[in-house]
């Protein structure tokens, strides 16, 4: 029983992180309209970001400034933040199609920096010494889990009241107008360009913390968390969930999370053994499936978006 | 020169080699309803966006009321008081009509990142009024009972008053309609043109473009033609109605169409 | 649209529960102990090695099983992404309760579930495959808490003995392409200090990445120093178009070859025409009648040569792991399970065979106290402090039916020339 607990906190953990991923991305897409098509260099500008600055020196590369772990978080958010300003300020004049081509291109420079420059990142090997914080007082068993949970789903309600207070006021609904019509927008006297980089910066530094906190719970990064397939899951879990809306983006992680790790238990679980050697292809099947019907029969995903969601405009209790 | 509230010197533009936009040169009298007519394709629309910004001349001149505004951004134009409505009406379509008009405001302070959070009450307060204030523009409009309703799911003459309901919440001095009434039933054209009339009883100075010539008779004075990019006309209804080259250029065009 | 949804529901369970049963009747046993695997099978390489490991499950289960239970390998597919072997680990270790976990290959998902599952939940890691240098650090340090091992040789041996190769042949000069992963990066890393440690001058160090249409570029900067010899750290996939397009610009034929060339799949394409003068360099497939009883094992098994990256690996891995797990008794914690890895890997102990007859043998020694050493795929494994293994290595080159061993270097031989480079 204890070991059910144990993998749901761990499963939850997880999912929550992936949660707070995906709701970045619905600032950008769901919001905005602005297609971001490499959502894991964000994430992992927040990996490494923190783990580089929380870390404990390795020789081989820089970083291991072992900053107290709040500042190295905010400090991978930073990174993020910061990458995303940059990759923002050159491509989101771009039209949708480039802008997705560009930020996909941004993701794939990212992973070969991340696995080449090994002063900075320690390369293919992966970045190590990072030392989980309050490891000494709660050891790394179950308990520290829990706390870590704790944590994490503090900071996804934050993330959602954030979010959700942030598309409720009128920088929401200006972000939703650009989305619908930018000349329009323009023609009634705003100005897209600032927003979007707004939208964009912002979103991907929640992207950032979900990075920064990804690589804590793992206390280590690699080229191999920074590939494409990531970008690919959390699009999947935004569309199934809902762009638009932060209930979905959140459901929507947790769904696909659990599509993906149930499926392949079941399989082990149930499969004969010889079949078992096929199941990772079986689960992207049926995953590809779920993803190819939701677009087909309900493209507006589980949690449709709201037509109203600017306080205002409720009524007044 | 000084009554002109939106005028413009010698416009030129070229799309590639095709001139679309030939030496243009005209005045809107301030408190006026000027009419815009021209066949299809005379550069009616072009010299919209050209004014508002929407695309840069490649020569000539827009004042507003006496300024040189040539090449200024759209939303620098609104601010300073010119407001635009589509041929083809453009709706943010995934909104409420009512939030369609509440984006409206400049300078909101929940418009800012940290204003939702830093200026709580400031915006709370301010959104109130913005949403009185954009109710009762629906109500003037005759849209409220469509206040909740998604913006693309309305008809499409509704979506003709909404964007001028839209730019009204600008307060703008000079508003440009392009074809207000094509395709609008003669309801709501009734209903469309009596705002227009009161609006600008209240000096709002009107530039229009329109196909129906009734439309354009009975209420927009003075009278300009465009025909292949260059004014061919410019004078009184009874005026026009009387000149022949006016006539075999529109309603020739007009016949073709 | 609800109706499709429930059918396909329904499909599903009456498919699931179906396949239960079949399991249920399978496992039909007095007691049944789970081990977990989490390796990549959705990975065509992959899938081998998850093969071998279940082999060495049925064998062991013929010869009775472990401590009197017959055991049950719950194989979980990692999809080489590190989240999701992270997870499938957890669910083995927190669901399945398996207190032995083999896998990953990558280093990059073997790390994660390290630090973040097996250590924390004190549950004993065997990796048939993970190279990263990273891991022999880790346990330096001391947060591998004894319980991870890896039966793949660090990638120094397989460095030393490549640029020993180079040596004899007399190669005065030597280009490098080596995999853009931890591994080729680090094998790049050892094998160029090896070099110049002999003389021998590397004219270029030339990354290759996976799944690119043309290598064109990185061979012709290859190429460019003009080398006498080319070396090759690379997979059969991206290796064989790299030779190809090595072959087709002229370059050399002198070729040295890292053991994950040693495939059908890399001869075949490149043609073993082109292939007289290329020398593979491999760790331990050494001269104990068990490898060559491996061999035959898996031929008779699977009608083929065990020619795959890492099958001799995993093949080792498996049974020193439940050799080990017989050794600690009934119902073992991983530390217990990882405690007893010592004993059955023990140089001084009872010679014991790599498969059923030897699991048996096996038993009877450690019942009786005593200590075994394995004789495996691999060799005579031993295992470090940092649970990394040495070994015996090999030259080999291709042949028309697979490979063939051209010269062979014992333990001590690796270890001193190893020792005479530095
Ligand atoms: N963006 C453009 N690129 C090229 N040609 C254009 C463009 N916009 C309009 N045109 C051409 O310019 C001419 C004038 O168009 P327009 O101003 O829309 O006419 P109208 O008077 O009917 O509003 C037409 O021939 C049209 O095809
Ligand atoms: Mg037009």
């Amino acid at each position: 029983m204890i070991g059910v607990i144990s993998y749901l906190v761990f499963f939850a953990t997880v999912a929550s992180i992936l949660a707070i991923a995906v709701l970045g991305l619905n600032l950008q897409w769901g919001n905005t309209g602005l297609f971001n098509g490499g959502v894991v260099a964000f994430f992992g500008a927040g990996a490494y970001g923190t783990l580089l600055l929380g870390g404990t020196p390795q020789g081989d590369h820089i970083g291991g400034f072992g900053l107290f772990y709040p500042l190295a978080l905010l400090g991978g958010m930073a990174a993020a933040g910061l990458l995303a300003w940059v990759v923002g300020i050159l491509t989101l004049r771009l039209r949708h199609d480039y802008l997705a081509i560009s930020t996909f291109g941004v993701a794939v420079a990212f992973e070969n920096l991340m696995r080449n420059a090994e002063g900075l990142s320690g390369g293919a090997k992966g970045l190590r010494g990072f030392e989980r914080p309050m490891r000494e007082g709660l050891g790394d068993g179950f308990l520290y889990n829990i706390v870590f949970l704790v944590v994490v789903l503090l900071l996804l309600w934050a993330t959602y009241r954030f979010l959700e207070t942030l598309v409720g006021s009128p920088f929401g609904r200006l972000l939703r107008a650009i989305r619908e019509d930018e000349t329009a927008a323009r023609s009634l006297g705003k100005s897209p360009s600032r927003c979007r980089l707004t939208a964009f910066v912002t979103g991907s530094i929640i992207m950032g913390l979900a990075g920064g906190l990804y690589g804590t719970f793992y206390a280590f990064v690699s080229p191999q968390d920074v590939l494409p397939t990531l970008t690919f899951q959390i699009w999947a879990m935004l569309i199934v969930g809902g762009a638009g809306n932060n209930k979905g983006a959140v459901f929507g992680a947790f769904l696909i999370w659990a599509a993906w790790t149930v499926s392949g238990w079941a399989l082990s679980r149930f499969a004969p053994i010889e079949a078992q050697l096929y199941t990772g292809s079986i689960q992207y099947v049926m995953i590809g499936l779920v993803i190819v019907g939701m677009l087909l029969w309900r493209p507006q995903g589980l949690f449709p978006e709201r037509l109203v969601v600017s306080q205002s405009s409720r009524k007044k209790a | 020169m000084d009554e002109a509230a939106l005028a413009t010197h010698g416009l030129t533009h070229y799309f590639n080699a095709f001139r679309a936009l030939d030496d243009v040169s005209i005045k809107v009298r301030r408190g006026s309803i000027t009419g815009l007519i021209g066949p299809n394709g005379a550069g009616k629309t072009t010299l919209f966006n050209a004014i508002t910004g929407g695309l840069r001349p490649g020569r000539g001149k827009v004042t507003l009321a006496g300024l040189d505004v040539t090449g200024q951004t759209p939303d620098r134009l609104f601010a300073s008081g010119l407001g635009r409505t589509f041929q083809i009406p453009r709706p943010f379509s995934r909104m409420s009509v009512l939030e369609n008009l509440m984006l409206v405001p400049l300078s909101q302070i929940g418009e800012r990142l940290g204003g939702p959070f830093l200026s709580r009450h400031a915006m709370r307060v301010q959104e109130c009024t913005i949403r009185e204030h954009a109710l009762e523009v629906l109500d003037f409009m005759t849209l409220a009972p469509l206040a909740d309703h998604p913006a693309g799911k309305i008809s499409g003459g509704q979506m003709k008053l909404l964007e001028l309901a839209r730019v009204l919440m600008g307060d703008p001095q000079v508003i440009l309609l392009d074809e207000p009434a094509a395709g609008v039933n003669p309801t709501l054209t009734g209903t469309l043109i009596e705002k227009i009339e009161e609006l600008n009883r209240q000096g709002k100075t009107f530039l229009i473009i329109e196909h129906d010539m009734d439309f354009v008779m009975r209420h927009c004075d003075p009278i300009i033609a465009l025909a292949q990019g260059r004014v061919v006309f410019e004078g009184t209804a009874a005026e026009a109605q009387a000149d022949p080259v006016l006539l075999d250029a529109y309603l020739g065009a007009q016949a073709d169409a | 649209m609800m109706k499709q949804k429930s059918g396909r529901l329904a499909t599903k369970l009456s498919t699931a529960i179906g396949l239960a049963m079949i399991a249920g009747t399978a496992a039909a046993q007095d007691c049944t102990t789970r081990i977990g695997a989490v390796l990549p099978t959705s990975v065509d390489w992959g899938r081998p090695i998850a093969e071998t490991a279940q082999f060495v499950v049925e064998q062991v289960n013929e010869a009775g099983g472990v401590a009197g239970c017959q055991i049950e390998m719950v194989l979980r597919d990692t999809q080489v992404d590190p989240k999701v072997g992270v997870d499938a680990a957890k669910a083995l270790v927190e669901l399945d309760g398996v207190q032995l976990l083999l896998g990953a290959v990558s280093s990059g998902v073997s790390m994660p579930i390290l630090t973040s599952v097996t250590v924390p939940g004190n549950v004993m890691q065997m990796s048939c495959c993970s190279s990263s240098t990273a891991f022999t650090k880790l346990a330096e340090e001391g947060k591998t808490g004894g319980l991870w091992f890896r039966t793949f040789a660090t990638t120094g041996v397989q460095a030393a003995v490549g640029a020993k190769v180079a040596s004899d042949q007399g190669y005065k000069s030597v280009a490098i392409l080596y995999k853009n992963d931890d591994w080729g990066q680090d094998l790049n890393k050892l094998i160029a200090a090896d070099f110049a440690a002999l003389g021998i001058e590397v004219t270029a160090e030339v990354a290759i990445n996976d799944g690119q249409p043309s290598y064109r570029a990185e061979v012709t900067s290859a190429l460019a120093g003009n080398p006498d010899a080319l070396y090759l750290g690379l997979y059969p996939n991206e290796g064989t178009a790299a030779v190809r397009e090595w072959l087709s610009l002229g370059g050399t034929q002198n070729m040295i070859m890292a053991n994950s060339l040693k495939s059908d799949e890399f001869r075949e394409n490149v043609g073993l025409q082109y292939l007289g003068n290329a020398l593979g360099t491999d760790t331990a497939s050494p001269r104990v009648a068990s490898a060559d009883a491996f061999v035959a094992l898996y031929k008779e098994r699977f009608g083929g040569e065990p020619n795959g990256p890492g099958l001799s690996n995993s093949y080792d891995a498996t049974m020193i792991a439940l050799l080990a797990m017989e050794a600690a008794g009934k119902d073992a914690t991983g530390e217990q399970i990882a405690a007893e890895v010592a004993r059955v890997t023990d140089p001084n102990g009872t010679p014991v065979t790599a498969d059923a007859s030897g699991f048996a043998a096996a038993r009877d020694v450690l019942a009786e106290g005593g200590s075994v050493m394995y004789q495996g795929a691999t060799g005579n494994v031993r295992f470090d402090a940092n649970g990394d293994v040495s070994a015996p290595a090999v030259v080999w080159k291709f042949t028309e039916s697979g490979t063939e061993e051209v010269e062979y270097l014992s333990l001590t031989q690796v270890d001193d020339f190893i020792a005479s480079l530095k």
